[in-house]
């Protein structure tokens, strides 16, 4: 009897640890899903692309421009890419800018991959070492909207070939306005 | 039966939580609850306000019929005009403060004794085209800008770019610029030029200019001191 007591505590014990981790996980699940930086002027961001040539974001102001944030080692980042440069082919007479950003530390690897890619937007291998903490970016890939103001007015943390649709549509109404 | 229990409490800890892990979380509205527009304010003869009500309670329009028709189709209200030049007026009466602002920080941070600006201009540029610059102040590297085509370009029009405004003490400096780019038959082309400049009691101005020297075929980096 003592035993089965000992137990039943040790479950409820059990139980409510991982209640609370649990709820604490999710706290910080949502804390990380937080985007700060939407609809607050998007930071500037120069470096050198593949071409040679340098690229600033803030040049861009009249146009609504998608910035890219991709990494050698990922993936998810070709996809991304590749469906940046469909989408760019499509509504670039419209008004549409991308732009792929690398945050990898190794630049030649970066600067492979980028060779590898066939798309016609820049891709810039050297961003400042400030990018990522300038534009909140915690995992790869990564994009974000700019409106033709300057304004970030999305961020998309991870990228689902399957919402492709839907970066389409939001694109539209920015093109729009 | 315990495992059922543990299980059973995860569950419970999990529909807690699950609204959290939604993006953007909507408010709930209660089904039947009329939606308030933000600003509208209650209709004046009510007898209780809208926050008097019980959640679920339809807010009646008021009954006499001296609710404003609204305006025909097509036509603005005719106060519409007046509003307009008021958003006007408070629109550039916020640029002109906006200016000042401007003037002032620039005068709080960067006072006349103290202030040290320097320029970068260009002549024709045939030899050279300017990618980055670095520059360092007393062996400290204070700005580093990478210029687009397009900044190149203006630089060729005639343009000038402060590419640095900063604070020195009274006294003798040493200004070493770095420049990157492309030089003669499009190679990769580094030069420096370095100036040592005495900073007395008013703003001190420095001028960093590109020239193409045509007799040897060479751009030529020069740093001039405004007086």
């Amino acid at each position: 009897m003592l035993d089965r007591n000992v137990a039943l505590t040790r479950a409820r014990f059990a139980a409510l640890a991982s209640g609370c981790a649990l709820f604490l996980w999710s706290i910080a699940a949502f804390a990380a899903d937080k985007y700060d930086l939407v609809g607050k002027p998007a930071p500037d961001l120069v470096a050198r692309g593949l071409s040679g040539e340098n690229v600033r974001i803030s040049e861009h102001r009249g146009e609504v421009v998608v910035v890219s944030f991709w990494s050698g080692s990922c993936n998810t980042c070709r996809a991304q890419l590749n469906a940046l440069d469909r989408i760019a082919k499509t509504y670039a007479s419209a008004g549409l800018t991308v732009i792929g950003v690398n945050l990898d530390d190794d630049q030649a690897r970066a600067e492979k991959f980028a060779r590898a890619q066939d798309v016609q937007f820049p891709l810039l291998i050297a961003a400042p070492e400030n990018t990522g903490r300038d534009f909140q970016v915690d995992r790869l890939p990564m994009m974000v909207f700019v409106d033709r103001e300057g304004v970030l007015r999305a961020a998309h943390r991870e990228f689902k070939a399957s919402d492709e649709a839907k970066y389409v549509r939001e694109l539209r109404t920015l093109l729009n306005e | 039966m315990f495992t059922h229990r543990i299980l059973l409490a995860v569950l419970v800890s999990a529909l807690f939580a699950a609204p959290l892990f939604a993006q953007d979380p909507q408010p709930a509205t209660p089904q039947g609850a009329a939606a308030p527009a933000p600003d509208a304010p209650p209709p004046a003869d009510s007898p209780a306000s809208i926050s008097d009500a019980p959640v679920g309670t339809l807010i009646a329009p008021p009954a006499d019929g001296t609710t404003a028709a609204p305006p025909a189709e097509g036509e603005p209200p005719a106060d519409t005009r007046a509003l307009d030049e008021t958003v006007q007026d408070l629109k550039k009466d916020v640029v002109d403060l906006n200016k000042e602002l401007f003037v002032l920080e620039e005068e709080l941070l960067f006072p006349a004794n103290t202030q040290v600006a320097v320029f970068v201009s260009m002549d024709i540029g045939e030899f050279f085209a300017l990618d980055s610059l670095t520059l360092k102040i007393d062996n400290k590297e204070v700005a580093n800008y990478l210029y687009t085509p397009r900044e190149a370009e203006a630089l060729l029009k005639g343009g000038v770019h402060r590419v640095y405004l900063g604070n020195l003490k009274v006294g003798e400096h040493q200004l070493v610029a770095l420049f990157e780019g492309k030089g003669p038959n499009t190679r990769d082309y580094k030069r420096g030029a370095n100036l040592k400049f005495e900073k007395g009691v008013g703003a001190k101005y420095l001028e960093l200019k590109i020239t193409d020297r045509q007799r040897k075929g060479q751009p030529e980096f020069a740093i001039k001191d405004w007086e």
